[in-house]
């Protein structure tokens, strides 16, 4: 399968939950998208009907609609996942800094992956379930030390509200 | 409510078959709990998936001295699932305010469903990325508000240096 072994490299936690056949099967429902620089991938406001899983390449957040960058999405993300899953509208804009690799997973295909490797699509959305957690739960440190003053351990950044903003999207620097 | 009524009326278990119902109902244990009896602890491993059946339970971080509530759970919601799928340890207290009935799902017994029952998986799947995607906003709505009111402070501030 092509993209199988970056897929590997870079989901590692998901694709080590998944035999060799299931992990076929996962890529097959996936779409591979070639992305340029500049193109927008994801809007602010608009709901986002496809998610992504970011294999190669770098992404920009910017919220708008001040236009404010964030931060970067480096391989390893999923973007536009929440909004795919619950169908609200995205957060924020995604836009392409460096030419990107992205893998697509569309409605139909999840449905089709249900029916015929329910555990496989159980995993997927699970993987993006945990990865949004984990960046709630961050973005949550930094809210309570911001209120409080006082941050739990493991906590690098000093809190304030842009580091809670990346923190949430899940963008470095 | 009954947990087989609550599993009836919850949005992602009302989909079940009967027989998928009872499974997970069987596989589930009822227990009682007084005002303040903490079922999950902030930093423990998690090791059971509940369900509120009766009364509120409230969702605290810890702070030395003090707890910050986040969120107030309802009869019918589900809560401790992401640290059965995460292995990261309890984000989060929950603790009952006045009495609760709870239904409660061992780790092992999660597990079994997970793996011989798809439509359970599936139903509780659901049920906890509604719940994540839900705080997500939540955190959104929150960090925009703040962010706005930081701006419209910034906006009334007198300007600096001498007039």
């Amino acid at each position: 399968m092509p993209y199988g072994d970056e897929f590997v490299r870079r989901f590692p936690a998901l694709s080590g939950a998944l035999s060799t056949a299931e992990l076929d099967q996962l890529l097959a429902a996936l779409e591979p998208r070639e992305l340029l620089a500049g193109e927008v991938l994801v809007s602010s406001d608009k709901p986002s009907s496809t998610a992504y899983l970011l294999l190669r390449g770098s992404l920009e957040v910017v919220m708008e609609p001040a236009g404010a960058v964030i931060g970067k999405l480096e391989p390893g993300s999923f973007v536009g996942e929440v909004s795919f899953l619950d169908g609200g509208v995205a957060t924020a804009t995604v836009i392409v800094v460096t030419p990107a690799l992205v893998l697509g997973l569309e409605h139909a295909a999840l449905e089709r992956l249900r029916k015929n490797a329910p555990r496989v699509a159980a995993s997927l959305v699970r993987a993006m379930t945990v990865a949004v957690a984990a960046r709630v739960r961050r973005a949550t440190d930094q809210l309570e030390g911001l209120r409080f003053g006082s941050v739990p351990p493991g906590v690098v950044r000093r809190p304030s509200l842009m580091n809670a903003l990346r923190a949430l999207m899940g963008a470095g620097n | 409510m009954d947990l087989a009524e609550t599993l009836k009326q919850n949005e992602h278990t009302a989909g079940l078959s009967e027989a998928d119902r009872g499974a997970l109902n069987s596989a589930m244990s009822v227990s009682e709990h007084p005002d303040g009896h903490v079922l999950i602890k902030e930093g423990s491993r998690g090791d059971k998936l509940y369900l509120l059946l009766d009364g509120e339970i409230v969702v605290t971080r810890e702070h030395p001295g003090f707890s910050h509530g986040l969120k107030k759970l309802n009869p019918g919601e589900f809560f401790g699932q992401l640290a059965l799928i995460n292995n990261e340890p309890c984000s989060a207290t929950c603790s009952a305010v006045g009495s609760v009935r709870v239904a409660s799902l061992p780790q092992a017994a999660f597990s079994v469903l997970f793996y011989s029952n798809a439509p359970v998986a599936e139903a509780l799947q659901r049920a906890v990325a509604a719940q994540v995607m839900a705080d997500f906003r939540n955190v959104t709505r929150q960090i925009r508000e703040a962010l706005e009111r930081e701006a419209s402070e910034a906006k009334h501030e007198p300007a600096a240096g001498g007039a």
